[in-house]
């Protein structure tokens, strides 16, 4: 062992006089070693890791479950009315938690921000072992129907709102126009469960009677409601599931009596380990992601080899007076390997320091693609992950340079003049070398084209409205204002007044704007009652399609005028282009009509252009239907004045003038919307560009160095061609056509390797990428002319100089 | 100093030729003034010490390696300022070289090396023309029964004789020939030499540097290169 640290004490020595080899070494491998830990990490939290909760094993995600049996169609059907119901009345779990995540704005504060806030029962603590900072979570007493103004908020509102004040615990904040008390905070490090990952975390909790969900029928289902468990110890999920499910049998039979949709279904409860329900059919994902940091390392490697063998080519005359003097070959691999180990744990070292940059970039790129990545971090299994693969790097290098000297064959480059050691990678080495960095690079081409096409298409995807001047606010009416004709007034008598700023010139309403983050889909049925499927859907007035310049292809709008009554259900439907096409295929559709999931009739009057939405725009494909606006949510679309600007304070003072204690929310331009939609394709597309650079640059590279080893390896032949008369282009088209052979083969494989990956992998990768011939053809001419170029660089040289310089060479 | 022969028709024509080899903190001049004019049908050695110029007189005279300075024409025509394609060309159609290891190429048959310049020509001849010129070539040194052989199957002075063919196939207008006898024993030199001499006397012109002076004296006339300079006023030892 003795013996072994002198070795790595005289080979640093040896590397700082080798500084170019050791920094391209390091380098190289510490930023591709980063990825891979990265990666490697990813997918142990999403593979193995237990989720950070006590007893995570026994906890389940639980949901009400419909199952259409004409269509044999399986909705998630989460009710509040269930869920209650379910949570009084349950004895089979040992604990329940209902939750609900909604937004809210803090009106007290002098931003007023729109918060993501959760309504929780009081066990959402207890199951997910929360720990505070100060002060405690909900008890027993914040019973599923009580009041009691508190609430929990988490170390970002603590930070971000309250200044870290340490006498936080008793302070108040106001939601809406109610005023709630601070009982806790959470520590930083807690992982909350979210219904769906695409929401932002919550801020504040808030107790379970005060969430807005209706609780008297089963019409309305939410996807951001949810209910987690714990399972009793004793007894199986599926008994579990059958007891739950007797308990709302009656409960929907009486529901379905009525309803048209329903009425041949039936209702179950399922449970899910809360494990696979955060991590959902993401971890193709993760292992994609592994595969194409490995992939980026193996390429990486096959510079690196080439570097020890020529490094050990270079060594050969000291390692042969080492053995002339005694060495074995135990001795001759510890020298190769103390080399190798001190280069490859460095490597780590920057490799860790990349793998937190990766975490960075990973939080902020796939926040809403991947669960669990606020609990990234560099743990012990991350650091013994990084320390094998750095032992198993430095092994597989000290190996190949060990083979490559041949120690029965070393004693003789002493014998040689000292012009040349003969030692030589064989030409079938070199060959693999490159077939394999080809292979790899050109696949991993494919791939991130794919990707950086579908961004860039959503990129340059053209919106089918006009989002100039056009502006969005939402209404925080907190509890004035609960009846819809009181809204609806309200909203009349405002409109009114903003449409009076001579910075507006037309407002409509509508429940959502027409491009946003989120998805708002209804079940339709036919003419027949025949099951259509799901459609976008937005509730908007008469003037929405002006407002937005949505061009109206045919028919007409809604009736009635913006100011007008609008909550009663007018009985119209206005469809886009290719949701009429999607119905009744290529004919004009107005007068014809479908009907709801309760089997209400609805006219088509209209059809109006798609609309584009970037946001998931590959589930919709502009399929859109409009129905007329009714108070759900009470939001206004307002068009400025060209060449003026609106402010929220202007805002703010008609909307106080009219309704006192009313606020404006989430006032925002549909351009500013547009742009943070745009956001992640932007990042997505610069990141993977980046990444093929990188695996470019690193295979053009390797391929350099592995074709100029073999054109110098034939550099007297070449000159003896050239003082035969040999013309440059001749030479360089033989040797272009000898290196082409390797190249071919790679290309060739990694379309094959492609195709069969995305065979196997076919229903996860059809969100991810769409193959298509325009991007393997693209990846493989940029794939060709880099190993083209790295071919012809190294000949160059011999044939652009006098021919006796090759023939010199020895 | 001007060297010339008899002949009227000069092959090779040289005027103060010049090389200099510079590296990072070294001037070499490896020639230093070479005025040399060759005609159709001279037998020159040149000799001289290690490192008095020789070989990079050669490569100079072969289109291997460019002069620093001076004046070079070959046929007539001013090659010094030729373009790298131009000046293969010349070699491949005006100038055959035998080289002191032989420079086969072990890949390729015995057929198949001599064929090679013929493959580099401008207009590309047909397998036939190609095939008549290599058996031509091969006749001429006695190899035509080893055609289908590797070089590595073949000794040493074998490998000579083949490289000798290869220089001839393309009828060239001089032959170049650097220690033709460095890599063979005294009984292949001969050989090589006998076969050298024929060639001559058969009409074609010879350029060859050697340091051995027995076969030095074979040829028609010697230079004696010193510090890259030619010493002597040649001899015409015999009129073609």
């Amino acid at each position: 062992m003795k013996r072994f640290f002198t070795e790595v004490v005289q080979s640093s020595q040896l590397l700082l006089s080798k500084l170019q080899f050791s920094v391209t070494v390091i380098l190289t491998l510490g930023l591709t070693m980063g990825m891979l830990i990265a990666t490697f990490n990813l997918n142990y939290l999403l593979l193995a890791k237990p989720l950070p909760y006590p007893e995570s094993d026994r906890l389940v995600n639980l949901w009400v479950e419909v199952e259409h049996k004409p269509s044999g169609r399986l909705h998630e059907y989460n009710t509040p009315v269930a869920l209650n119901d379910l949570y009084k009345k349950q004895q089979s779990l040992s604990s329940q938690a209902l939750m609900y995540q909604g937004q809210g704005m803090l009106t007290d504060h002098a931003k007023q921000p729109n918060l993501p806030i959760a309504y929780v029962t009081h066990e959402y603590f207890t199951l997910l072992g929360a720990k505070y900072i100060h002060g405690a979570g909900f008890t027993s007493k914040h019973e599923l129907t009580s009041k009691i103004p508190e609430v929990v908020i988490n170390f970002d509102a603590w930070v971000n709102w309250f200044n870290k004040a340490e006498d936080i615990v008793g302070q108040t904040l106001q939601i809406g126009d109610v005023q709630f008390k601070i009982i806790g905070v959470l520590q930083q490090n807690f992982v909350e469960y979210r219904p769906i990952p695409v929401l932002d975390s919550p801020q504040l909790w808030l107790p379970w009677g005060y969430s807005p969900l209706p609780s008297e029928n089963w019409n309305n289902s939410f996807s951001t409601l949810a209910s987690i468990a714990k399972l009793p110890d004793s007894q199986s999920a599926l008994k579990v599931e059958s007891q739950l499910t007797t308990i709302l049998e009656n409960q929907f039979q009486s529901f379905i009596a009525t309803d048209r949709y329903f009425n041949e279904s039936s209702v179950s409860i399922k449970t899910q380990p809360l494990h696979d329900a955060v991590i959902g059919d993401k971890r193709t994902i993760g292992y994609l992601l592994f595969f194409g940091a490995a992939a980026l390392l193996l390429i990486a490697c096959g510079n690196i080899v080439n570097l020890f063998l020529s490094r050990a080519i270079e060594k050969s005359r000291t390692l042969a007076i080492q053995a002339a003097l005694g060495a074995k070959p135990k001795h001759i691999f510890s020298s190769l390997f103390a080399e190798s180990i001190l280069l490859t744990v460095i490597a780590m070292g920057l490799g860790l320091i990349i793998c937190a940059w990766c975490f960075v970039l990973l939080r902020n790129l796939a926040a809403t693609q991947l669960p669990r990545l606020t609990e990234l971090s560099i743990d012990n299994i991350t650091i013994a992950f990084a320390l094998s693969l750095s032992l198993l790097l430095a092994l597989i290098f000290s190996l190949l340079s060990f083979k490559i000297l041949n120690y029965s064959q070393l004693k003789e480059q002493l014998q040689s003049s000292g012009k040349g050691s003969g030692l030589q990678i064989s030409p079938r080495s070199r060959n693999i070398l490159v077939v394999v960095q080809v292979t790899l690079t050109s696949l991993m081409l494919i791939g991130t084209s794919m990707v950086m096409k579908q961004s860039l298409d959503t990129i340059a995807h053209p919106l089918g409205f006009s989002r100039d001047g056009v502006m969005t606010f939402e209404l925080e009416l907190g509890n004035k204002y609960p009846e819809s004709e009181e809204q609806a007034a309200l909203l009349t008598a405002l409109a009114e007044e903003i449409k009076m700023l001579p910075e507006v010139e037309d407002v409509s309403r509508a429940i959502i704007p027409p491009i946003r983050v989120g998805s708002f889909a209804m079940s339709m049925l036919d003419e027949n009652g025949n099951d259509i499927g799901a459609f976008q859907i937005n509730r908007v007035d008469a003037n929405y399609f002006d407002v937005i310049s949505l061009p109206l292809l045919y028919g007409r709008t809604f009736e009635e005028s913006f100011g007008k009554s609008a909550d009663q259900p007018s009985g119209e439907i206005l469809l886009s282009e290719s949701a009429a096409k999607a119905i009744f295929g290529d004919v004009n559709v107005v007068g014809r009509s479908i009907k709801t999931a309760g089997n209400v009739p609805l006219k088509i009057v209209g059809v109006v252009g798609d609309i584009f939405n970037p946001f998931r725009s590959n589930e919709s494909n502009g399929v859109k239907v409009y129905l007329p606006y009714a108070t759900w949510k009470v939001r206004l679309i307002l068009k400025q004045t060209p060449h003026t600007s609106l402010t929220k304070n202007q805002l703010s003072a008609v909307v106080d003038r009219v309704a006192p204690g009313v606020y404006v929310k989430d006032f925002t331009s549909l351009e500013d919307i547009y742009q943070s939609l745009l956001f992640k394709h932007r990042l997505v597309a610069w990141f993977v560009f980046g990444l093929s650079l990188l695996a470019l640059m690193l295979a053009g590279a390797g391929i350099y160095g592995v074709l100029n080893y073999s054109t110098q390896m034939r550099r007297y032949e070449l000159g003896v061609r050239l003082s035969l008369g040999a013309k440059t282009h001749t030479i360089i088209a033989m040797v272009l056509r000898d290196n082409l052979k390797p190249i071919s083969i790679g290309i060739v494989s990694s379309v094959l390797l492609f195709l069969l990956i995305y065979g196997i992998g076919r229903h996860t990768l059809d969100s991810i990428v769409e193959p298509e011939m325009l991007s393997i053809t693209l990846s493989t001419v940029v794939m060709v002319i880099v190993a083209l170029l790295a071919s012809y660089i190294p000949i160059r040289n011999i044939v652009l100089n006098d021919p006796i310089q090759a023939l010199r060479y020895e | 100093m001007s060297i010339q022969t008899q002949n009227t028709k000069p092959v090779v024509q040289m005027t103060d030729i010049k090389r200099v080899f510079l590296t990072e903190e070294i001037e070499t001049h490896a020639l230093r003034g070479i005025n040399l004019t060759i005609n159709q049908g001279d037998y020159i050695a040149i000799s001289g010490p290690s490192g008095c110029g020789k070989s990079s007189l050669l490569s100079i005279l072969g289109l291997l390696d460019s002069p620093t300075e001076g004046k070079y024409m070959i046929d007539g025509v001013d090659v010094s300022h030729m373009t790298t394609n131009q000046k293969a060309s010349i070699r491949n159609q005006k100038i055959g070289f035998i080289f002191q290891a032989f420079n086969l190429i072990d890949q390729l048959s015995v057929f198949d090396n001599v064929a090679l310049p013929l493959s580099y020509r401008d207009t590309a001849m047909s397998s036939e023309e190609i095939r008549q010129r290599v058996i031509e070539a091969l006749a001429l040194v006695n190899m035509t029964h080893r055609q289908s052989h590797k070089p590595n199957q073949l000794s040493g002075g074998q490998q000579q004789r083949i490289a000798s063919a290869r220089a001839l196939v393309v009828k060239p207008s001089i032959l170049l020939v650097d220690e033709p006898t460095g890599n063979l024993d005294s009984k292949n030199g001969d050989a090589v030499m006998d076969m050298l001499d024929d060639l001559n006397r058969r009409g074609t012109t010879i350029c060859m540097v050697t340091h051995d002076p027995r076969y030095a004296n074979m040829a028609r006339r010697q230079l004696h290169l010193l510090d890259g300079k030619i010493l002597d006023t040649p001899t015409i030892l015999e009129a073609v």
